[in-house]
């Protein structure tokens, strides 16, 4: 398996007036063709923000990406222009946003919205457009698409809206497809049907998913390797295999613990008390100290680099 | 003791339309719900969303108004109570709603929040009020300090203490929770539940937990009720619930919840098809439209909920 993408030390600040925000800090990772990869953390990680960085639509103000560097297909994403990044987005890297409400335009159909996609990156011809619209509607399982086709967004249901998103994002037929959160606002039976939807077509169309989400479950089901996101920082990095069945690293247990299993009793949730810390650049030592229940001195005055053990890197003193 | 029992209770929503504003139909929100409750009990509510939880929960407390149905708490039907009785019972029945960020007034403190509700039923006064706020905070597992923060200096699992602290304020037997935890993340969903289940011995509290995630209902729940479109479709002890799930809806719901576990690939009830809107409802069973088990008859008449034996199901197929 080839590498299709390869994020490395990327870091994106926000500039805001409480002084300077590493939203996601030295985040490296990659996704070869065909692979799925899952992002997790909780909301504030820098998930999105991963995403839109390598989408290159970090608002800016007050977002940068300050350093390292994002090479696709053997390019470098960093370095190109605004309209070389326009011709790979929705093209060849397609994101699938977490409210699909908000990324659909309302006042267009989404037939309308569908083809405008494949008129501006592909040689159609609007007719051409119109009935490749149509069949991928068929294709994400939207009925009488033909019908369909013309309905505005509030005409649909949630799940048929994040069908209509997915449809668009596949239209093109990208390499990549970066699904943030897609089943996050749907029903556990409806977002059983978008996941495995979007499993169908990775397969059909050989494509690399990154999928976000805060939902272990879903990683686990969908994804070949996870990043565990926490503070702008990769905590652990690994096959969902592996880091499902042998957790390393103290976040990522608390993480598994703190769901509610349904097929296991018990009388207490373990839980991670306190929450996320608030960010600067002067942040000093890691940034899960103040939840970690093994933290000891040096964690309060240090931060951990990350290390490779195993075939899996984790972030923390434990392991070094 | 059967501290609340709902009988037949129904809420339609008018659907205005035409260039009158006249009614043209109804969404039939809540469709003739029954359900008991027994006193220290937590009853929990799933469903999709849309499907009428919430609505079940405020019409319980008559924060909407019941188009059909009786609503017994404590043996007396609240609503036939006027303003000022059902203003006294109010206290007794409290709501913890799923958004932590809109139920909180955003110029308040986190302790006149929690004043406010000690004085609408005026518990306490002067110096107690003060201990009893202090008090609060503190069973919630928050600071002295956060006495004086506004809820925009809080996160959402803070927010949601904030409006647990709120609801215990005035001492009541039930509380509604809707989707308490919802909005928040895995590690600190765990944090809420936790804290609830304290509270409920500490208090004796009722609970009807509403939730779509049924890992968390079995966690916290004694009976299961599952509703579908306006209707409970199953309902049952939670082990048995979630051990011999009857319906075929149920199931599916079951099988459709993704587990944390790469080694436990489950298979999977797929579902097709679409859920009809509320305000058309098919003629037989409301689920027939997914239903990987439907019949002739399932379209043409809707199956009562019935006891087949320490289980209630509406369906055709499970007599
Ligand atoms: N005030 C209202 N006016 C009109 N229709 C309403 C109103 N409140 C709810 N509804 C409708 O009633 C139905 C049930 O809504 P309800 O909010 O009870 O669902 P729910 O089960 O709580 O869903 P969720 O899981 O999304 O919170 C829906 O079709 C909804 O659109
Ligand atoms: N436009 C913005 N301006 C300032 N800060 C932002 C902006 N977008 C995101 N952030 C901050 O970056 C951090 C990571 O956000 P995000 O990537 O959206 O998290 P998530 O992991 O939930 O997707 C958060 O602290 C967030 O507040
Ligand atoms: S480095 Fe220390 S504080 Fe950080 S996760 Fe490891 S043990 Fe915990
Ligand atoms: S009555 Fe028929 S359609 Fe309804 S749940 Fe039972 S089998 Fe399915
Ligand atoms: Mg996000
Ligand atoms: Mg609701």
């Amino acid at each position: 398996m080839d590498t299709l993408l390869k994020v490395n030390s990327l870091k994106t600040y926000f500039y805001t007036i409480d002084g300077v925000m590493p939203a996601v800090d030295d985040v490296s990772f990659e996704v070869m063709r065909g692979e799925t990869l899952g992002i997790v953390g909780e909301s504030g990680s820098g998930k999105s923000v991963t995403a839109l960085s390598i989408m290159r639509l970090v608002p800016h103000p007050p977002g940068r990406i300050v350093g390292g560097s994002i090479n696709f297909k053997g390019d470098e994403l960093l370095t190109k222009k605004e309209y070389e990044m326009r011709m790979i987005r929705g093209n060849k890297i397609a994101m699938i946003f977490q409210d699909p409400m908000t990324s659909l335009n309302p006042l267009f159909t989404i037939g309308d919205q569908i083809i405008e996609a494949l008129v501006t990156h592909q040689d159609l011809s609007r007719r051409e457009a119109r009935d490749r619209a149509i069949e991928m509607l068929k294709l994400v399982g939207i009925p009488s698409p033909e019908k369909r086709v013309d309905d505005y967004p509030h005409q649909m249901s949630g799940g048929m809206r994040q069908r209509v998103m997915i449809a668009m994002g596949l239209s093109c037929r990208p390499d990549l497809l970066i699904a943030d959160e897609p089943t996050t606002a749907l029903d556990v039976t409806i977002q059983a049907q978008i996941l495995e939807l979007i499993s169908e077509m990775k397969q059909k169309m050989n494509m690399s998913v990154i999928i976000i989400t805060h939902d272990l479950g879903v990683v686990a089901e969908v994804a070949d390797r996870v990043v565990v996101m926490y503070a702008g920082r990769v905590m652990e990095y690994g096959s969902v295999k592996d880091v499902f069945s042998m957790p390393l690293h103290p976040y990522t247990r608390g993480l598994m613990d703190s769901i509610p299993k349904i097929d296991v009793n018990e009388d207490r949730l373990k839980s991670i008390e306190g929450t996320l810390p608030t960010l600067t650049e002067k942040f000093k030592g890691c940034r899960f100290k103040d939840r970690c229940v093994m933290a000891d001195r040096v964690c309060h005055e240090e931060e951990p680099p990350i290390v490779e053990i195993d075939n899996r890197q984790v972030r923390c003193f434990k392991y070094i | 003791m059967e501290l609340l029992e709902v009988k037949g209770l129904k809420k339609y929503f008018p659907v205005k339309g035409g260039f009158l504003s006249k009614t043209v139909n109804y969404v039939k929100a809540v469709d003739g719900v029954s359900f008991n409750v027994k006193q220290g009990k937590t009853l929990g509510l799933v469903g999709e969303s849309g499907c009428g939880k919430s609505t079940t929960g405020r019409t319980i407390l008559r924060l909407y108004e019941p188009t059909e149905g009786a609503i017994y708490f404590e043996g007396i039907d609240i609503v036939t109570l006027d303003k000022e009785k059902l203003r006294a019972k109010r206290k007794d029945m409290q709501i913890i709603f799923q958004d932590p960020y809109a139920s909180l007034n955003p110029r308040l403190t986190a302790g006149e929040i929690i004043g406010r509700a000690i004085d609408i039923h005026n518990i306490a006064r002067g110096k107690e009020r003060q201990r009893r706020i202090l008090q609060l905070l503190d069973v919630v597992g928050l600071k002295r300090e956060h006495y004086n923060r506004y809820p925009n200096e809080f996160s959402g699992g803070q927010r949601q203490r904030i409006g647990i602290a709120r609801a215990l304020a005035v001492n009541p037997k039930l509380i509604v929770c809707d989707e308490p935890i919802s909005a928040l993340d895995v590690s600190i969903q765990a944090q809420i539940i936790n804290l609830l289940k304290d509270i409920q011995e500490q208090f004796h509290l009722t609970y009807v937990f509403i939730a779509h995630n049924l890992a968390v209902v079995k966690h916290i729940s004694d009976d299961v009720a599952v509703m579908y479109l306006g209707k409970i479709v199953e309902m049952a002890e939670k082990d048995e619930l979630f051990l011999r799930p009857q319906h075929p809806y149920t199931a599916a719901l079951l099988s459709a919840i993704p587990i944390p576990d790469p080694s436990k690939k489950h298979s999977r009830i797929r579902l097709e098809g679409d859920v009809p809107s509320p305000i058309n409802l098919p003629p037989g069973c409301r689920f027939a439209t997914r239903c990987p088990e439907r019949t002739s008859i399932c379209d043409e008449v809707e199956p009562d909920l019935i006891d087949i034996g320490g289980h209630m199901v509406a369906c055709h197929h499970r007599r």
